[in-house]
């Protein structure tokens, strides 16, 4: 992880999982995501849900960040701080919940 | 209105009394016209009038919704010293000196009980027409339009298959048609003049504020008759000057819209609900449209529907 990445709190092993009462269908590459606690709806485009779709709820943000840079040739800087931002992101809308892996 | 003494009660229905009381009484009348069974998904009704006229008029707005099994609820349209009241079965629905506020009354009371009898489907504040055995689903929020949009593609060729609420099957997500009445507002008049009620004089009252369009008078074959496919969700608004946009959205966005005018979508769980909305939309081209003018928005939506690449998917 960067060190942007823990600047802003978030840490490299963190590891991103879906709260249960967070509901979502993927169509097309985009993904629906539905808070049943707030009521909310929301879109993620389809970059935003390649992320969602590798958060399993065991993987840290470095393993996923690392996992997308090699599928897609991309930079893994670049990456890890993209999915950074998008994990924050989520975080504050309450679609995802962190968690520290013991090492 | 009143055409025979011997309709005049001797006792009157009053929403004081027990309900029982009142169909007892209301049972108890002489009634110059009774429509035929009627449905409105599940919901049986049949409506009964104190008028010949109007009765006869009642039945030809609700004509496509004849049904051949027993109707277990029956309304009483009855006119008297100038006064309109409605029961369904012995509850009182309308009571009112306004002829069109009664009849407005009589079928928003209809489409309230039919769509609490349709819940065990998915259910949509929409409008839908039908073309080559696809339906036109466009989802929409209260003035938006909705009736006047599919009454224009029903002008322009397509099947109607309701004004006002969508019943998708969610096992066979086959669109149930639902050919209630279309209610045009005033507002609605200069886009639809065609559709203008040729009434006779006592019956005009009825059109006052509203006029009420039996989808078979429109013409012979406009009613969709069977339940037919999901092809297009057309999400539109109507803004006052703006220019007519039709424009792809994705299927993504049009689950959203249906998900946003859905009646019933908690019903079903959302993990169900969420998972029947996608298996609809993949089955559907998604567009957002909007419009200042209803009747350049009907053009173009026919013209997107009844184009050969309006249904590849």
């Amino acid at each position: 992880m960067t060190g942007s990445a823990q600047r802003d709190g978030i840490r490299a092993e963190a590891v991103p999982r879906i709260p249960e009462e967070i509901v979502w269908v993927e169509v097309d590459g985009e993904t629906v995501v539905y808070d049943e606690r707030r009521k909310q709806v929301h879109l993620l485009n389809p970059t935003a849900s390649l992320v969602w779709s590798a958060i399993d709820g065991r993987a840290s943000l470095d393993q996923i960040a690392g996992e997308l840079s090699g599928a897609f040739g991309a930079e893994p800087a670049v990456v890890r701080s993209d999915v950074q931002e998008l994990v924050r992101e989520l975080t504050e809308l309450g679609l995802l919940a962190l968690s520290t892996r013991r090492r | 209105m009143r055409s025979a003494e011997a309709t005049v009660p001797t006792v009157w229905p009053d929403p004081r009394r027990p309900q029982a009381d009142n169909l007892r009484i209301l049972d108890g009348m002489e009634w110059s016209h009774r429509t035929p069974h009627l449905r409105a998904f599940s919901f049986g009704f049949s409506v009964r009038a104190s008028e010949p006229s109007t009765g006869r008029y009642i039945e030809a707005l609700f004509g496509a919704m004849a049904a051949s099994d027993e109707a277990a609820h029956v309304y009483s349209f009855l006119e008297f010293d100038g006064r309109h009241e409605v029961y369904r079965d012995g509850e009182q629905v309308s009571s009112t000196e306004a002829a069109s506020t009664a009849l407005g009354h009589l079928l928003w009371d209809v489409n309230r009980n039919a769509i609490t009898s349709a819940r065990q489907d998915l259910l949509f504040h929409a409008s839908a027409a039908e073309y080559e055995g696809r339906a036109v689903l466009m989802p929409a929020p209260m003035g938006s339009g909705k009736t006047t949009l599919v009454a224009g593609l029903v002008l322009g060729g397509l099947r109607y298959i309701t004004d006002e609420a969508v019943a998708v099957d969610p096992t066979t997500l086959l669109v149930h048609p639902y050919p209630k009445p279309l209610a045009l507002r005033r507002g609605s008049w200069e886009a639809l003049p065609s559709l203008r009620p040729d009434l006779a004089p006592e019956l005009r009252p009825f059109a006052r504020s509203t006029w009420y369009v039996s989808p078979g008078m429109i013409r012979a074959d406009a009613i969709a008759s069977s339940p037919c496919a999901p092809g297009f969700v057309i999400a539109h608004r109507y803004e006052i000057g703006a220019r007519t946009e039709l424009t792809p959205m994705s299927r993504a966005e049009g689950l959203i819209a249906l998900a946003e005018n859905s009646f019933n979508i908690t019903d079903f769980g959302t993990r169900r609900s969420m998972d029947l909305l996608a298996a609809i939309v993949r089955r559907c081209r998604c567009y957002r449209l909007t419009t200042g003018d209803l009747d350049a928005a009907s053009r173009v939506v026919l013209d997107l529907v009844t184009s050969s690449e309006g249904f590849d998917g």
